[in-house]
């Protein structure tokens, strides 16, 4: 699964779209075989709100779906003192669980907070992209189980590919620029 | 022997003295497998359709190795969008939920006490027909006094409704009186049918009490938040998700829609905004509804509904002057007064501006007709009328209007009700007013619920028949309708769990245990097995059933033809002939002809209106407990308005006390929050659970069944779940 | 250690098996029990109870490394490999049928490696659990003692084996 080194993986997440119907979460824990076991902090994607704002009856709620950014400037990799962190060909980044020592300074360096601790594997762990998925051609499965389809996958270097169209003609951002980390995961506006 | 050996099996534990003794049968679960060594790790996919809520989306399943391990949603099933939801998701892992049901249990202790023997089918069939004749034989022979409960979503139910039939009572009771009866009445003396939305191609769609983004409904949600460039107009008293999502949202007073619809058509027949063309062609009455909507102007609207006249005013216009514009019938707006008259109401908004039989407007569905499926009748003499048959002027007779039976049978008027079988429906958790359903199942002398899970209902009954998940299930194909409607079947994923079986096996089963007027037994009425049926009913369409098999859906290509009804392609199916404004149907059975406002009641200071509503990773009560479900949403709490809240001296987290009107009282933890309006309360459905073996929701939170109290409109029998008013205080 | 001694443990592993399934009057007088009591604490035990289950005998209930879904199809899986079939009306994880696989292959010529490395793989941690949740809802002390018995069994095993093999 070391991936082939001329795709370039990334997802456009169109958040006016998201509806908070928590699909997506659900879906990768059946995909990825995670038992949360009720405990809130296992998740490898997760939708951002700040609740209702404002006072009624003017009222405002904003969803911002997200999950790990498969940073091509990784400070998460960057960090791990056992390689339990590395790279895929395509520049995914992944886990070697076995070599996680649970020291949990990728946690402390990744700006986006897309990690956790799991106890089912005893080791750190963060969404892959579905890799398992998309090496065989398939969608991830927060992609493919959306109701509103807010997420869009595919290869940057396909001039061809959905995201590069939708990033060639719409306006987009990623999150805290300022880090340097160079996101995989496009937003738009 | 050797030491370590006897040491080993000496040193087991004193209190079983009977270790050695223990008759052994041989190995009863494993073996070697006569195929021998077997490769692992196979990833297969089994095309079938989901039962978690209505709307049965079609998934590839992953099994490896025997076990299921993800619902992939279809991508080619256009009817969800490709789409699985949260709870279809989570559905994965129900067949090997431990508490579900697994094998046929008869109550050994009181009524809800949990007190259970296991036993066999043959056993479980013998008790019922024992006690159910019996008490049959008590009521002088009529076996009306046994109701029959049921609900959808299992493609079974029709075999349930051929066992009643035969049977010999005419009480069936199902869902739709708490759902969407009222609704579909409205529409249907406006339309002559009840038509669906065309949300993919509305640019503009109020949406009343539909909250569509945590409410799911394919493809209407997936379209209509799919398109952030729709423009929503969202009128609920509460602040839902789809309010957020909502263009505009508007906190309208509960149980006025009505007001804000003749408003709205005050102002277009006013303006002469109307769709003149539809209007003179297609419709009859418009001179009298024109005439009557002149008294309802804006500003007297924004009195009754708290929106200002304005608004209204701006609404108005830019419906009628936005093609395919729709206004969406929303199940969840009113359920207060003569419910039907607010439908008919919205379904004339539509009507004026010629919102209907068009591309973005209402549009009559399609569906892609099955074979039938025929069985004997049997006839008994002695059957008596459904006991509520007076109460409701449009009586649905297979659905009957479930509060107004309930009263009839607590005060067996006519005549006692004596047993109740249900298949599925959760009745203590969904119908109005818990502690009466409970009072009716007091005077019972047979419960038998059918069921996969220990619901409250379950519970409470005498004998519980585990049916099979549906995923464990080969469920005979199913016709959904649409505006591209699509035929659905269920295959297994995996053999049946336990000693459970599908719907049409256990009501077979039963029915062998009762026999007709000639001494036949009823089982014999049942003719072929389920994969016979499925055959039958995809004969017309060559290929049909080897696609459902493949795919989990059929289509033959059909779609809803927009513009039918214009041209005269297809009748209106109203006694006219054209759409209604002005009812003569309902002139002649003493109802107002045309939707006249009734103000609702006014709420005392310090008492609130109860609402309810959905959520989106949950159906009804059915999900609450599913453990990656459950995680979002731990606990209900009663949503309360800031302002209203500080006058209660009530904070978030405070255990409040809510009491109705009748009776009922429960006690809630309180969310204070900005996004429901101060007159208004709600708390979610599917907690606070009676039954105990739902782990996850029992004694957590409140359940809606113990605070609503119960109402029924008597035009098309639906229960008014917006007519409870509550006192809170904090405990 | 002879085969003989292996089938005895067996035969002791498949008498837990009958007290871990749904009572028969036999077993209830046997232990000392009035029948419809001990089924009364199975049910609610094992079946359906207040609160939800109090043991499920499940052992993908009590693993924490992996999801249960997970488990069962390698468990499943290995099965199939070993040309072991298991009845399917049952979860793979259901206890008493992960007790006959042991015993199954216990029964085999000079599986003890083989015995090993699947109590390795698929055997750990739940005994233990299930045996103390035995413990803490048993009413009737059988099931508790059943399942402390089955832990010991488990747990000792692997030693057992090698220590008789080596000697
Ligand atoms: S599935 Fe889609 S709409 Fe639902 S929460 Fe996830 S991103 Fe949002
Ligand atoms: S890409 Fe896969 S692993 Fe990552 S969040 Fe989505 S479903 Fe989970
Ligand atoms: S909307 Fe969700 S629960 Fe309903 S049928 Fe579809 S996937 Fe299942």
């Amino acid at each position: 699964m070391a991936g082939a080194k001329n795709k370039h993986w990334a997802m456009v997440i169109d958040s006016a779209k998201c509806i908070d119907c928590k699909a997506c979460d659900v879906a990768c824990k059946r995909e990825n075989g995670i038992e949360a076991n009720g405990r809130r902090e296992v998740y490898r994607n997760w939708i951002t709100s700040k609740g209702v704002e404002g006072t009624y009856p003017n009222l405002k709620q904003r969803f911002e779906p997200s999950q790990c950014h498969h940073c091509a400037n990784t400070p998460c990799y960057k960090v791990c003192p056992t390689s339990a962190t590395y790279k895929n060909d395509d520049g995914l980044i992944m886990m070697d669980y076995k070599r996680c020592i649970v020291c949990s300074t990728c946690i402390a360096a990744c700006p986006y907070d897309a990690r956790y601790v799991s106890k089912q594997k005893k080791a750190i762990d963060k969404c892959t992209f579905c890799a398992h998925r998309i090496y065989t051609g398939k969608l991830p499965a927060c992609v493919d189980t959306c109701p509103t389809k807010v997420r869009v996958f595919g290869d940057l270097n396909d001039p061809e590919s959905e995201v590069s169209k939708i990033l060639a003609s719409r306006h987009y951002f990623v999150i805290k620029p300022e880090a340097g980390t160079k996101p995989n995961l496009y937003y738009l506006t | 022997m050797s030491i370590s050996r006897r040491n080993f099996l000496k040193g087991s534990v004193a209190g079983i003295g009977c270790l050695g003794l223990v008759p052994v049968a041989g190995m009863r679960f494993a073996g070697w497998a006569e195929a021998g060594k077997q490769p692992s790790g196979v990833l297969n996919y089994v095309a079938s359709s989901c039962a978690i809520c209505t709307n049965k989306c079609v998934f590839r399943g992953q099994v490896v190795d025997g076990v299921i391990r993800r619902l992939e949603p279809e991508p080619e099933f256009t009817k969800a969008r490709g789409m699985m939801c949260a709870r279809g998701n989570a559905g994965a892992a129900t067949p090997y939920d431990p508490d579900r049901v697994k094998y046929p249990l008869i109550r050994t202790g009181k009524r809800g006490e949990g007190k259970w023997k296991k036993a066999t089918w043959d056993e479980a069939y013998a008790y019922i027909a024992e006690k159910t004749n019996k008490v049959v034989a008590e009521e002088g022979g009529h076996r009306s006094c046994i109701g029959f409960v049921s609900s959808e979503g299992t493609y079974h139910e029709h075999y349930w409704n051929q066992f009643r039939e035969i049977f010999g009572s005419p009480n069936s009771l199902r869902h739709p009186t708490l759902c969407l009866s009222s609704n579909i009445r409205g529409n249907m003396s406006v339309f002559g049918t009840y038509p669906w939305a065309d949300v993919k191609n509305s640019p503009y769609i109020i949406l009343a009490g539909a909250d569509r983004a945590e409410s799911f409904f394919t493809p209407d949600t997936m379209d209509m938040f799919g398109d952030p460039r729709k423009t929503i107009i969202c009128l609920d008293p509460r602040f839902t998700r789809t309010a957020a999502k909502a263009t505009r949202w508007y906190p309208i007073k509960p149980g006025t829609d009505m007001a804000f619809a003749l408003a709205m058509m005050h102002v277009i027949i006013g303006e002469n905004r109307y769709d003149k063309e539809f209007v003179s062609n297609h419709c009859v009455g418009f001179d009298e509804l024109a005439q009557h909507v002149r008294q309802y102007t804006p500003r007297w609207a924004e009195q009754e509904t708290e929106i200002p006249a304005a608004e209204i005013e701006k609404i108005a216009r830019d419906f009628a002057s936005t093609p395919g514009a729709v206004y969406y019938p929303g199940r969840r707006s009113g359920w207060q007064g003569e419910d039907v008259q607010m439908r008919r109401a919205v379904a004339m908004v539509n009507a004026i501006c010629g919102s209907f039989d068009r591309p973005g407007g209402l549009i009559p569905n399609a569906s892609i007709p099955l074979r039938n499926y025929f069985y004997e009748p049997a006839w008994y003499d002695l059957t008596r009328p459904r006991l509520e048959a007076d109460d409701v002027t449009f009586l649905n007779p297979r659905d009957g209007s479930w509060i107004a039976w309930r009263e009839r049978a607590l005060r067996a008027d006519p005549y006692a009700i004596r047993g109740l079988f249900i298949y599925k429906q959760n009745v203590v958790d969904s119908v109005p007013d818990r502690s009466k359903t409970l009072e009716l199942f007091d005077k019972l002398d047979i419960i038998v619920s059918i069921d996969t899970y220990m619901s409250d209902t379950a519970w409470h009954a005498d004998v519980v028949l585990p049916e099979s998940n549906y995923l464990e299930r080969f469920d005979p194909p199913y016709s959904l309708a649409g505006i591209v409607p699509y035929v659905v079947i269920r295959q297994p994923l995996i053999k049946p769990l336990y000693d459970t079986k599908p719907g049409f096996d256990i009501i077979k089963g039963l029915a062998g245990y009762f026999a007709d007027e000639d001494g036949d037994f009823l089982n014999e009425y049942f003719e072929g097995d389920v994969e016979s049926h499925a055959s039958n009913f995809m004969a017309d369409y060559p290929g049909g059933l080897e696609m459902l098999k493949e795919k989990g859906f059929f289509t033959d290509g059909r779609k809803a033809e927009i513009g039918a009804y214009r041209s005269g392609k297809s009748a209106i199916n109203t006694p006219s002939g054209k759409v209604e404004f002005y009812s003569e149907d309902f002139a002649g059975r003493g109802l107002d002809p045309l939707p006249t406002y009734k103000p609702v009641e006014e709420i005392p200071e310090n008492r609130f209106r109860f609402l309810v509503g959905r959520h989106a990773i949950h159906t009804h009560s059915m999900t609450a407990a599913f453990p990656e479900l459950n995680w979002h949403m731990p606990e209900n709490s009663v949503w309360i308005n800031t302002r209203s809240a500080k006058k209660l001296g009530i904070k978030s987290g405070d255990t409040v006390q809510m009491k109705n009107r009748t009776g009922g009282e429960v006690k809630i933890k309180a969310r204070v929050t900005e996004a429901i309006r101060p007159d208004c309360v709600f708390y979610a459905h599917g907690y606070g659970s009676l039954s105990k073996a739902k782990r996850l929701v029992h004694g957590k939170g409140a359940a809606q069944a113990a605070i609503l109290e119960s109402h029924f409109e008597s035009i098309s029998g639906n229960a008014l779940m917006h007519e409870t008013i509550v006192e809170i205080r904090r405990v | 250690m002879t085969t003989q001694d292996k089938q005895q443990i067996g035969q002791r592993l498949l008498e837990l098996v009958a007290l871990l399934d749904y009572p028969t009057a036999e077993i209830a007088e046997l232990c000392g029990f009035s029948f419809e009591k001990l089924e009364n604490c199975y049910v609610r035990l094992f079946i359906n109870d207040l609160g939800g289950v109090s043991a499920p005998p499940f052992a993908g209930c009590y693993v924490e490394k992996e999801d249960r879904l997970n488990f069962m199809s390698r468990f499943s899986g290995f099965c199939r490999e070993a040309g072991i079939e298991i009845d399917a009306s049952f979860p793979p994880d259901y206890i008493p049928m992960m007790v006959e696989v042991l015993v199954l292959l216990l029964s085999v010529e000079g599986s003890e490696a083989d015995v090993r490395s699947l109590v390795s793989s698929f055997y750990q941690r739940w005994p233990r659990l299930f045996a103390e949740t035995l413990k803490e809802h048993d009413k009737t002390g059988l099931y508790a003692d059943a399942g402390k018995e089955l832990c010991r069994i488990i747990e000792e095993l692997p030693d057992i084996l090698i220590f008789n093999a080596a000697t």
